[in-house]
């Protein structure tokens, strides 16, 4: 969490001996400190400053990079205007100079090669390797058909190979953005409201009274205009109801912080809907007007008493009954909080459900301090042929999954791996934007479908660990050296915002648009890419926007007006949802007719046994998954995570503060590399936890190489949503070794 | 400069803003966060906080520098002409806060509250970065600025007040 300044002592004693050499260094900084402002002014003058939008996580934050004129990123800096980051950028959207910088980011095309009988990479020229990835193109879809062609992706390059892959044929496609992480959510709460949370969530937590994290540790998590509100709302004097066993930060901003048993999150909102009907508190006049189902609800709920769920959860009846009565007082200016990365236990959608359910009951969506209907605005499609229809899709491969509206990435990688009765066969994949190694769990399953796979290219900045795995690698540039599409995102109101390459495109990196195209027109797509620029592409949808490049690359970010009407229901309006039945489903005639549970029910998950502890991790706030580790700026923040340990399970087992441990899970998965011991009592004594993302194992990735572990890698038992096919990561459970497990150490 | 401990999430922007407003080198910083824990599962409590120069009015570090590279400017900011600095390190040892390094250039380096950037009319990187807005810089001279309201309604504590050194950075409580 802190920069060290142990760490920052022993640099300083080592930097001591070089003043003399020096010395001579002083004289740019002038004679006094009046100078040195001057020579730093007149640096400062001198920056171009160029539009864009962040990359290092989700949240896009519209930002201005400055550069100099030897083209170096000195600084970014958030875009006032933008709605997602109100001109205050994250510590990774700072830090993105360092995504830009690293020195260890991939600098030419990789191809695999068999040197006397080792494999190795080789560099090549892009020629080569496109060449060589079209032909794979053509050949996977004589074989096979393109559908047998996949794509595994996130973020921006994600969306110009997505072009790619449907205009050859295949819609293949998945991201670790639905099973792995808010899936269930947007199932849960498609299933109640009729439409999805969407991102950024449309919760009104500037005006709320009262807000409730299940889970969701948001200045953990930094999902920027959601702590920027928080903040708003602690300095309202909102309540912060915070449901965690773990003391997240969230939990230390909180009146309430309920301490509650891992996995039974379900018992507790249960209960919590039990109080607010029992005792009368849920919004009459909302429920009557934009429900339906209440009565069953009110019947289900019935004998889920706070002393039922006392049990279950080891939260008191009191303050079960305490915090549900502060919701309610607070209505509807209330937000239980969808969370984000919800994908824990398998029952997840019904979690969700639960919270979309308590949302009804307090009036809060569609009111102020609760959901705002949120509004984005359409980017028109730039002219292309409209897409083939593939035989087979990534709707197919997850049909298991009734209620999957994206590819199920762990579908789609077990499909590689033929079986008599896979009947969509996986044979080549693409991966861009995403270290699948340490996204998606159950890395055995990855590891025999990659084996099986006939072909396998991974583009990228940084040489993360999937990349050891690839045929070909292809070294995409930076969010800062590139032109990306328009981002449009749903908003109190509508706004999009432009990324602009800031400076050109370091080592031998190209744009990913660039990358689509060229594979696109090799292999006979050049219809679909009829641009020489991608700021073609922008230049014309803008104008059909009633903008301009001139305009966007003065203000980064431009607001529409609203046309969906306002923001917040009006006392008594006539309001269709969109669902089924046009009310809010409180009572799920889809789920019943499809053989799932109408409204949640509280079910056991497995416990840690005798010597082992529930396996937790989570968000530090200056990193972002596994990508930020290796980048320079974050890693000096925060160069490995540490396991938190209760201190009565360090000193059953003596362990000490900043001990090296390794991890063994329950299938005897033992984690590559150590961890080091944060005594806490922050985390509960059945549990460990750490932040996810580390211990990578590329070597080159010289700084995040073997610091830390990586969770995922632990994580080889999932529990499938059999709703929406999410894989619930947080059923594994670890023993802690304090003796190095492997014979050899590499190091 | 007031910091609201109750907002900040120590997530280290303003750290990550300080290096690359001032170029502190990497591997240094010039403010930095601390996380306090106190009490047993589940009756705990925390604090989170961004430290940095107090800009002590009784600064000892000003006290003790043999050249007079490190004084104190209008408005109350302690500086460090580098020029003027030999890197004989005796700041950096009286500071009771640790809040300076000794840079690879060899001179001592420290927060100037961006001096540069407030002459601008702008505030210090970190107060203009902090996503949770719980930083305010401000005059303290002034009764009616922003920071003196936050001291006259809100709970807050000096850090070190035992050293005696009059620190000008604020922690509402």
């Amino acid at each position: 969490m802190s920069t060290s300044r142990r760490k920052f002592i022993k640099i300083s004693a080592l930097g001591f001996g070089g003043v003399a050499a020096s010395a001579s260094a002083f004289n740019m900084f002038g004679t006094n400190s009046y100078l040195n402002e001057l020579v730093l002014d007149s640096i400062a003058k001198k920056l171009n400053v160029t539009p864009t939008y962040c990359e290092v996580c989700f949240w896009k934050c519209a930002a201005w990079a400055h550069s100099d004129n030897e083209g170096n990123i000195i600084k970014i800096i958030g875009n006032e205007t933008d709605p997602h980051c109100y001109g205050r950028l994250c510590p990774r959207g700072t830090g993105g100079i360092g995504m830009y910088s690293d020195e260890d980011r991939l600098k030419k095309p990789l191809i695999r090669t068999n040197i006397d009988g080792e494999q190795t990479f080789r560099e090549a020229s892009w020629e080569e390797a496109l060449d060589i990835i079209a032909n794979k193109f053509k050949s996977i879809k004589e074989k096979y058909g393109s559908e047998a062609f996949a794509l595994l992706k996130h973020g921006s390059p994600g969306k110009h190979l997505e072009h790619l892959f449907k205009a050859y044929g295949s819609d293949t496609i998945a991201e670790p953005a639905y099973a792995q992480c808010r899936g269930a959510r947007e199932a849960g709460f498609a299933l109640t409201y009729g439409s999805w949370v969407g991102s950024p969530e449309p919760t009104d937590i500037r005006d709320t009274k009262c807000l409730v994290l299940i889970g969701s540790h948001i200045g953990e998590n930094m999902h920027n205009s959601q702590v920027q509100e928080m903040s708003d709302a602690i300095d309202n004097g909102a309540t912060i109801i915070t449901v965690d066993p773990r003391f997240s930060t969230a939990a230390s901003k909180s009146k309430h912080w309920l301490a509650i048993k891992p996995a039974t999150d379900i018992a507790l909102m249960l209960a919590w809907m039990n109080v607010i009907i029992e005792e009368g508190l849920y919004d009459k006049n909302y429920v009557e007007k934009y429900t339906t189902g209440f009565n069953e609800l009110k019947d289900h709920v019935l004998n889920f008493t706070p002393e039922w769920a006392y049990g279950i959860t080891t939260i008191k009846p009191e303050v079960i009954r305490e915090t549900a009565r502060e919701m309610a007082n607070a209505s509807p200016s209330v937000i239980v909080h969808p969370g984000r990365h919800v994908s824990w236990y398998g029952d997840d959608t019904q979690r969700a459900r639960a919270m979309a359910i308590l949302n009804g009951l307090l009036g809060s969506w569609g009111r102020r301090g609760g959901f705002y209907f949120k509004e984005s605005i359409k980017v028109p499609k730039f002219p292309s042929p409209t897409y083939p229809h593939p035989k087979w899709d990534w709707k197919d491969i997850g049909e298991k999954y009734p209620m999957a509206q994206m590819g199920i990435t762990t579908e789609v990688i077990r499909a590689a791996i033929p079986s008599e009765d896979n009947k969509y066969p996986v044979k080549a994949m693409m991966v861009a934007g995403t270290n699948i190694t340490k996204s998606i769990p159950e890395k055995a399953l990855l590891e025999k479908a990659i084996e099986e796979l006939e072909f396998l290219v991974v583009m990228d900045t940084m040489p993360m660990d999937v990349t050891g795995y690839a045929d070909i690698v292809l070294p995409e540039c930076t969010y800062l050296e590139r032109y990306d599409g328009i981002r449009s995102a749903t908003n109190r109101e509508p706004s999009i915002a432009v990324r602009f390459p800031a400076v050109k495109p370091k080592y031998d990196s190209k744009p990913g648009w660039w990358v689509a195209k060229q594979i696109g027109e090799r292999i006979g797509l050049g219809d679909y890419f009829n641009y020489n620029d991608y700021e073609e592409v922008i230049a014309w949808q803008l104008e059909q926007m009633g903008t301009s490049i001139e305009e966007m690359r003065k203000i980064g970010v431009k607001h529409f007006p609203r046309t969906s009407g306002p923001l917040f229901l009006k006392e008594g309006e006539k309001y269709e949802f969109p669902t089924e039945s046009g009310k809010i489903e409180l009572y799920s005639k889809q789920l019943k007719s499809l053989g799932f549970d109408p409204m949640p029910n509280y079910t056991k998950h497995p416990e840690p046994p005798q010597g082992f502890y529930r396996l937790n991790y989570g968000r530090a706030p200056m990193h972002t998954f596994s990508r930020t580790a290796n980048n320079p700026n974050l890693n000096d923040l925060k160069s490995e995570n540490d396991l938190w340990v209760n201190p009565k399970v360090a000193r059953i087992l003596g362990l000490r503060k900043g001990q090296e441990v390794w991890l063994r899970n329950q299938d005897e998965v033992t984690s590559t590399f150590s961890i080091k011991v944060r005594v806490t009592e922050r985390v509960r004594w059945d549990s460990v936890y750490m932040v996810h993302g580390f211990g990578h194992d590329n070597k080159k990735l010289s700084r995040a190489y073997g610091k830390g572990i990586n969770d995922t890698q632990l994580i080889s038992k999932v529990a499938v949503d059999p709703i929406m096919g999410g894989t619930g990561m947080r059923g594994n459970f670890v023993e802690i070794l304090t003796e190095n497990p492997h014979k050899t150490v590499e190091i | 400069m007031v910091i609201d401990t109750l907002k900040c999430v120590g997530c280290s922007d303003c750290v990550v803003a300080c290096q690359t407003e001032n170029n502190v080198p990497i591997g240094y910083c010039r403010d930095w966060i601390t996380e306090t824990v106190d009490g047993s599962y589940p009756n705990i409590e925390l604090e989170l906080k961004s430290e940095r120069c107090n800009h002590c009015e009784n600064a000892p570090c000003v006290r003790c520098c043999p050249t007079g590279a490190s004084h104190i400017v209008e408005g109350g900011i302690v500086l460090v002409t580098p020029n003027e600095c030999i890197g004989c390190g005796a700041c950096i040892e009286s500071c009771p806060y640790d809040a300076r390094y000794q840079h690879p250039d060899g001179y001592v380096d420290k927060c100037t509250f961006c001096q540069h950037r407030l002459k601008k009319g702008e505030l210090p990187a970190c107060v203009s970065v902090c996503p949770t807005k719980c930083m305010y810089f401000g005059d303290l001279d002034n009764p009616n600025s922003e920071v003196s309201r936050l001291l006259k309604n809100r709970k807050y504590k000096t850090l070190a007040p035992e050293a005696g050194t009059k620190p000008h950075v604020y922690y509402l409580i």
